[in-house]
């Protein structure tokens, strides 16, 4: 949902663009003008608008090479800024120019920014890198990793795969995320329960819900977003939401058996909150709150509830059924390829690809490189975060299908919504007209 | 003399574009330049990205197939059509009582309005809380003089009433304030003049003020009338933020959160396009239509 929200901003960010477009135009008219006071004028504009101007001229030296670095997370920005002043010490040529675009806008910046060379040089990049790769907006840096020597095995494979297509790599890990189960320590307590153990299953899990549950709270919450929720059971019954042609087949029997497990929690056991109770307090809220035990959840929001619940915020491993199963995700750095400065972007993203830099940024998200993580576990010295570390040896990406991926995930999306809110689904059924759906939206032109 | 009175008269010419030209380059570029850009990509392939192909109307064909559209222009009409006039009678009767010159009048005046200075997100946010099937003052006060409590968010059937009902509440202030100043317009010897004639109280609102206040109607049902139909921010805040699919959605979707749904999550600007004109067209439609029976019921002094 925080997505969604924040997609709603773009509107406005593609006004302000356009506004802001609209300044340095007629600015750079007054330059080519040529009137002395009128160059003037605009260099002061110029300078008063933006830091990268006042740092050339400091430096006063033309043979430095400024590329322009973007990216959406402000919570980061420590991070990346350490990763800035530690590359900038360690060469003389290069000066990196960094911007945080809000998440909100930063896409749609980017599809108004890249085709026409506006944009940056180095950027965060996220799973829609194919609609970025596709239409050849992004440098293959195959050939330079290889020149460099860099070692991608140091990373993890479910995040350098969502940057390589067709064997040709794009992007450079910058970090990755892990699900787990997490639970309040202060209600398992209240009502004698035994902590979830490692290797449990889903069995076990029922069990303990069942026993968690009472009129103030239920046992666990069963949401139903993707990548926190139902797709985990998914790859936990062996199954997944697409084939390896990045089909969908969302009405398989793994599929459906997981779906059903989960509509069981809400309907038959009745240990989780139901779709529509969900739909108004938040799941998230839930369990903040107290009104459920347990829940399952990404890495990013360790810092949330570890804020808001303190020490009787525990972390657990996701339970198993056919296997252990879980989703990752990862941000990688990546260059524009029509950046006129693509040796010197590199130079930046090599850098970012050591263990030192990746060690710099791990104060707010986990670092991919390999070992580099040992950081960010401090933060949560009475957490068991490596459970989070550990998921991704087991846990797969998110689906991005052939074509059209985000519609037809939303479909999927609203499939899910319905089953949730009914009591009496058919799943298979619905599933069954979801991956219908889903196959004419994918096929289509 | 008359070649002076000729230069004279250029030169004002050339200070009048001076001065409209904010205003027109304004309309020009965030107006009308987009509006067939607009009606041009509507007949195009395009993600916002790549190569823009030309595919005719093919984008109207899909989406007057897509179920979603269906919804949207439904949701649309059936929640401009009841949030307008529903808004206008209640503000009707608020300015009226604002207007009888009571003690606190002008507090209520500023009560009233408040709604109206509120962030629609503030609003919305608010709402849901209000609204809770199980915590909700609404429905606490519901079941407490025994009526029944439906769940205004969590049931297909009730979210499209729910935004309904907030709109007609924060829509009511600035309605209301508009026609008070209609009200106040109205010279006071007419009433005297009724008065005298025998007229009773009702026959002076209905025949009387309400025909006086017309001209004040009229603009308020055509403005409410367009920002009905485009109605995107309380649909987004209240529901688009909380669900991210499914009945509920679909039961509140409107056309410019379809618009918004195909460009910037779908990164179908074709389709979106498309869309944007069907509504154009509605809007346009309705409009003329307003125009043109204005005449029947709209009385100018």
């Amino acid at each position: 949902m925080r997505r969604k929200w924040k997609k709603w901003t773009a509107l406005l960010a593609a006004g302000m663009m356009i506004l802001s477009g609209c300044g340095q135009g007629s600015t750079g008219e007054q330059n080519a003008a040529g009137g002395q006071n009128a160059a003037d004028e605009a260099a002061s504009d110029v300078s008063a608008s933006t830091e990268e101007t006042e740092e050339k001229g400091d430096n006063g030296d033309s043979a430095k090479t400024v590329i322009n670095f973007y990216y959406w997370d402000e919570a980061q920005k420590a991070g990346m800024d350490e990763l800035v002043r530690l590359f900038e010490e360690s060469q003389d040529d290069i000066i990196v120019e960094s911007t945080i675009v809000p998440f909100g806008e930063y896409f749609t910046k980017l599809q108004t920014a890249l085709p026409t060379g506006t944009g940056p040089d180095v950027f965060w990049m996220n799973i829609s890198a194919p609609d970025y790769i596709e239409p050849g907006l992004l440098l293959d840096i195959t050939d330079k990793i290889e020149e460099a020597g860099i070692d991608m095995s140091k990373f993890p494979e479910a995040v350098t795969g969502m940057y390589e297509v067709e064997g040709r790599i794009y992007g450079i890990p910058k970090d990755y995320d892990g699900t787990a189960v997490y639970y309040n320590k202060a209600i398992f307590d209240e009502m004698g329960v035994e902590y979830p153990k490692a290797d449990w299953t889903w069995e076990d899990m029922l069990a303990t819900a069942q026993a968690l549950t009472n009129e103030t709270h239920y046992g666990i919450v069963a949401n139903p977003d993707g990548n926190s929720g139902y797709q985990n059971y998914v790859f936990q019954n062996g199954g997944n939401l697409m084939d390896e042609n990045k089909m969908p087949t969302v009405n398989s029997e793994p599929v459906v058996e997981a779906i059903q497990f989960l509509h069981d929690l809400m309907y038959k056991y009745k240990v989780s909150p139901t779709g529509a109770e969900q739909l108004e307090f938040g799941y998230s809220d839930m369990f903040i709150s107290g009104q459920t035990a347990m829940i399952t959840d990404g890495s990013w929001n360790v810092n949330k509830y570890y804020e808001a619940m303190g020490d009787d915020f525990q972390i657990a491993e996701l339970p198993q059924n056919v296997q252990k199963g879980a989703t990752t995700h990862g941000v990688a750095y990546v260059i524009a390829a029509n950046s006129s400065n693509t040796d010197a972007a590199w130079e930046f993203v090599k850098f970012a690809a050591t263990k030192e830099a990746q060690e710099a940024t791990a104060k707010s998200a986990i670092p991919a490189y390999e070992g580099a993580a040992e950081v960010w576990k401090t933060l949560y010295p009475n957490q068991d975060v490596q459970i989070l570390l550990d998921s991704v040896d087991y846990a797969s990406p998110n689906p991005r299908y052939a074509k059209n991926s985000t519609e037809a995930a939303q479909i999927l999306t609203d499939t899910i919504s319905a089953i949730w809110l009914d009591e009496n689904a058919d799943i298979q059924a619905m599933l069954d007209e979801a991956q219908e759906k889903m196959l004419e939206v994918i096929n289509e032109e | 003399m008359e070649q002076k009175k000729k230069f004279v008269f250029r030169k004002e010419w050339k200070w009048a574009y001076v001065f409209i030209a904010p205003m027109v380059l304004g309309t020009l570029i965030f107006g009308i330049i987009p509006i067939f850009f607009s009606i041009g990509l509507s007949l195009t392939n395009w993600d916002g990205l790549g190569e823009i192909t030309f595919t005719g109307l093919d984008n109207f064909k899909k989406i007057f197939t897509d179920d979603k559209l269906q919804y949207e222009i439904r949701n649309t009409l059936v929640y401009t059509f009841t949030t307008v006039p529903i808004t206008l009678f209640i503000s009707l009767g608020v300015s009226s009582l604002l207007n009888k010159g009571l003690k606190l009048t002008g507090m209520f005046r500023v009560i009233y309005f408040l709604p109206n200075v509120v962030m629609p997100v503030a609003v919305a946010m608010v709402w849901r809380w209000l609204l809770n099937s199980k915590v909700g003052i609404v429905n606490i006060f519901l079941k407490a003089i025994g009526l029944p409590a439906p769940n205004w968010i969590s049931d297909p059937d009730f979210i499209l009433p729910s935004l309904i009902m907030i709109s007609v509440w924060s829509g009511i202030g600035y309605n209301a304030i508009i026609l008070l100043a209609g009200l106040q317009g109205i010279s006071p010897e007419l009433y005297e003049a009724a008065k005298l004639d025998g007229a009773n109280g009702r026959q002076i609102f209905w025949r009387m003020t309400v025909p006086l206040l017309t001209p004040s109607l009229f603009f308020l049902s055509t403005m409410n009338i367009m920002n009905g139909m485009r109605v995107f921010d309380i649909v987004y805040t209240f529901i688009g933020k909380a669900d991210q699919g499914g009945p509920i959605v679909d039961a509140s979707r409107t056309l410019v959160f379809g618009i918004y749904e195909r460009a910037f999550s779908f990164m179908n600007m074709g389709e979106a396009s498309a869309e944007a004109v069907i509504l154009f067209i509605m809007i346009m439609i309705v409009t003329v239509v307003q125009f043109k029976f204005q005449d029947k019921w709209v009385f100018y002094e």
